[in-house]
């Protein structure tokens, strides 16, 4: 990782003048921060603290009102810059019916190359490849519309990989899902980082998926509120509930534990790690 | 049910129909058509009919399906057969089932009511086979490569043809979400099928203005969805699946017009009028 | 006498089709007064279904469905004015607000019902107060609320029908942690006030243990499991292999028995898994 910047936000205000009262708001304000190649961010954060602008403003969808997002350098309120950030950075949205163009599963998955204008032997092999890697291949000619969830979101993920950006930016991509859809959009998100090197920003508001992330940001009232591991994220209690987040069930078990004197470390975050901790406790025991 | 409508569905295949290129399957289907319209009598009607079967069979989806999809139509072409017999008065009167009343069947009426039905039916089976073969996306693609020399008019008509792709890809969701609208109003007591027209006609803003903010919610997050994957009109923009005519296209194309040309000298020219009937359309 | 029950329903989608589905499949189920009763079941195991059976949109093929003990499809007259008795809010219930101002939406329900005008007035208020939406919100439409504004507004739509049995399809779906609460206790709030009963669909485990007295878990159609978290829970693997989502404090708990500790099956919470797990290591200690 190190210093290899792909995507940097530096004291980006992003406004809208509400309507009816005339004022302007901030979605995001003063946002310092820098995403790294092959990282896994969760950015967490409850309904509209402004996570969800920070996905439109990664790929020039968006231009901030004030300060700079360069992705690789290029500057993104620069329209000569729009079509190569979007190659870079795909962004997958929330609802999965309103992002899917085609009503056949490959064609759709094309749709990206065929605007880069690739040649139509190298779509052919991107579309197949992309359908494999989010283990969709077996229904590429089935109908998008008769799809599960899990399954549409899935092929949206296709969509983008087909275009091969160096980054993939999700905004809440489960937050539609039931939970076998969640499962596996949350797997092949993470298989994509963990076996391809892929760059994920992970938009949600299930702690649970972004548990699995290397790194937690949390936005709270359009700032920054928090930025660092999951682990000393999901300690702190106090942060979470100022911020309208839940803590994951496994580390209120940790937390509980520890206060009633047993040493268990209070920043567990899975089932692996607990039943380590309480097997260390019964044979000090 | 709205979901067992197969009309315009897409099934896929390896058939020699599914194999033809799209723009080929549209000429030799509006070809086709055109044939049917200069029918003019049951030798060439059966030809018709006999071609339409045969390209069910060659295209490998099963009659099941296609009468399945033809259920609805089949009750209008019955309906439009009964009008048929009952209007037409002419020739020999084969039955009077009313003594009092100037009403009756005559054999013109039932062979024009017969005539229409299987015309409708051929009709009917030889171009939904258009739709069963052939991909929505190949399909607006084909229409956009057909109307091409309308660009020099300066009609856009890759615009238009996305307009058709998108249309086909909501149709079915837009469906499925005017059900769930009208049984969650339907949940809260309101009353669609009794009172007078302007009640009904009243009835129906619960269930179209959701359904029109939905459909421009969509819109609007369909354009982000399709920037984000930097869609920018037709400019510079390549297809995975390239269109090339090649010799089964020519043949099928070929095929037609003898078709066609056996039709013509069928119902026109008389030829022996043994076998010709003179339909009375 | 069940306030409203379901004997031995069953029902199919597109028959003669290769899309067939059996939806449900001999059904019973039955709520009482009061009662709050969590359906769960993974996408397609009918439990949408058997909701709409509930308040007569849907007819079953074989079977009945009853309100104190009347065939709800007996007559037709009597079948629309069970909706207004078993009020339905369906999922995203948003996506269904129409009227030009938020009054004007939750007032829908209730004027179908033909109600006095001064009635109506009472019953949207008092809904209204319930699900949390302040009063100078009413005169506005209901398209310029916030994203939970509305959903607040549309199950007020529901409430102000006053159904003696209420049924959320999903209450909860989209919303953060805030927004979840917030959508249980005005159910909560509802049903104190009414005595209604409750029945809720979700996916969540966690919900239904928190918030049903009874939980009900559906699978291919069927009613496979009926009884008190306490119950369900207890058969944690059998839900597991069903493809539902136990709670992380279940799976633990579940976990660690198998590796020997004496702890019991029924842990749904983080709670009480602490709380087993702390008396279980005191008692091996020497």
């Amino acid at each position: 990782m190190g210093n290899d910047k792909l995507i940097s936000f530096e004291n980006v205000s992003f406004s809208y003048s509400d309507e009816s009262s005339e004022e302007i708001r901030y979605a995001l304000k003063d946002i310092n921060l820098a995403i790294h190649r092959g990282e896994f961010i969760a950015v967490l954060g409850h309904n509209g603290s402004g996570k969800s602008t920070l996905a439109k403003l990664s790929n020039s969808i968006y231009a901030p009102s004030s300060g700079k997002v360069f992705v690789e350098g290029m500057d993104t309120s620069d329209p000569e810059n729009e079509f190569p950030i979007r190659k870079k950075v795909g962004v997958v949205f929330q609802n999965p019916d309103n992002q899917i163009v085609a009503s056949i599963v490959e064609e759709d998955v094309a749709f990206g190359p065929e605007n880069l204008g690739i040649p139509p032997a190298e779509i052919r092999q991107r579309v197949d490849e992309a359908l494999r890697a989010v283990d969709m291949y077996g229904y590429r000619l089935h109908e998008t519309h008769r799809l599960s969830g899990g399954q549409k979101q899935r092929v949206a993920i296709a969509g983008m990989l087909a275009m091969q950006p160096e980054c993939l930016v999700l905004d809440e991509p489960t937050a539609m899902l039931d939970p076998m859809g969640r499962k596996e959009v949350m797997s092949i998100v993470r298989s994509l980082n963990r076996e391809r090197g892929m760059t994920v920003v992970y938009i949600t508001h299930y702690m649970e998926e972004a548990a699995l992330a290397d790194r937690v940001v949390i936005i709270d009232n359009s700032r920054i509120a928090a930025d660092a591991s999951p682990k000393q994220i999901f300690a702190d209690q106090a942060l979470l509930s100022r911020c309208g987040l839940a803590v994951p069930e496994i580390t209120q078990i940790a937390y509980l534990l520890n206060k009633m004197g047993f040493s268990v470390p209070p920043d567990i975050l899975t089932e692996e790690e607990m039943i380590q901790a309480i097997q260390t406790v019964s044979r000090s025991g | 049910m709205i979901r067992d409508i197969t009309i315009g569905q897409y099934f896929p295949g390896n058939s020699y129909l599914h194999k033809l290129d799209p723009r080929a399957k549209i000429v030799i289907t509006f070809i086709y058509i055109v044939a049917l319209f200069l029918c003019k009598n049951f030798f060439s009607l059966l030809l018709l009919l006999t071609v339409s079967v045969a390209a069910v069979l060659i295209s490998r989806i099963s009659f099941r399906v296609i009468l399945k999809g033809m259920k609805m139509i089949l009750l209008i072409i019955l309906f439009t057969a009964v009008l048929q017999v009952f209007y037409n008065d002419k020739g020999t009167v084969l039955w009077q089932p009313f003594p009092r009343w100037d009403f009756v069947i005559t054999d013109s009426g039932v062979f024009s009511a017969i005539f229409l039905s299987v015309r409708i039916v051929a009709l009917i089976l030889f171009s939904s086979l258009l739709t069963y073969t052939t991909s929505p996306t190949m399909l607006t693609d084909a229409i956009e490569r057909l109307l091409s020399p309308l660009k020099h008019l300066h009609v856009n008509v890759h615009a238009l043809s996305m307009m058709m792709t998108i249309a086909l890809r909501f149709i079915p969701t837009l469906i499925e979400e005017l059900n769930i609208i009208i049984s969650a109003q339907k949940a809260r007591g309101a009353d669609l099928d009794s009172g007078s027209l302007t009640k009904r006609a009243k009835a129906l803003i619960p269930i179209f203005v959701p359904l029109f903010v939905s459909a421009f919610r969509r819109a609007y997050e369909l354009a982000f969805a399709m920037e984000c994957r930097c869609y920018n009109g037709d400019n510079g923009r390549t297809r995975m699946k390239v269109m090339k005519l090649c010799l089964r296209d020519y043949l099928g194309l070929l095929a037609s017009i003898a078709l066609t040309a056996a039709v013509i000298v069928t119902s026109y020219l008389d030829l022996g009028s043994l076998f010709l009937f003179e339909s009375v359309i | 006498m069940a306030l409203l029950q379901t004997n031995s329903i069953s029902f199919g989608y597109s028959h003669g089709t290769p899309f067939e589905i059996t939806a449900l499949d001999h059904v019973s189920f039955s709520v009482d007064k009061g009662e709050t009763v969590a359906v769960i079941g993974h996408t397609g195991s009918g439990k949408s279904t058997l909701m709409q059976m509930l308040n007569g949109l849907l007819k079953p093929e074989s079977g009945a469905v009853l309100m104190e003990d009347r065939d709800i499809h007996a007559d037709k007259q009597q079948t629309r004015q069970i909706r207004f008795r078993v009020g339905l809010c369906f999922q995203y219930p948003e996506y269904q607000l129409f009227e030009e101002t938020c009054f004007k939406d939750i007032s829908f329900g209730p004027k179908n019902m033909g109600l006095s005008e001064e009635e109506i007035r009472q019953r949207v208020l008092q809904a209204a107060k319930i699900v949390g939406l302040p009063e100078e919100l009413l005169e506005k439409s209901p398209f310029d609320l916030s994203g939970g504004q509305k959903r607040r507004c549309a199950i007020a739509g529901v409430m102000a029908m006053q159904p003696e049995v209420l049924i959320l399809d999903e209450p909860t779906a989209g919303l953060d942690p805030r927004g979840r609460d917030a959508v249980f206790a005005m159910i909560r709030s509802y049903q104190r006030q009414t005595n209604a009963a409750v029945v809720i669909v979700t996916h969540s485990m966690e919900d239904a243990a928190q918030f049903a007295d009874r939980i009900v878990v559906m699978s291919h159609g069927r009613l496979v499991l009926d009884g008190t978290a306490d119950e369900i829970f207890s058969s944690a693997e059998e839900l597991m292999n069903m493809g539902l989502n136990v709670p992380a404090s279940t799976r633990l708990v579940n976990e660690l028995r198998s590796l020997g500790y004496d702890l019991p099956r029924n842990v749904y919470t983080a709670q009480a898994a602490a709380e087993e797990i702390a008396s279980c290591l005191r008692r091996s200690r020497p």
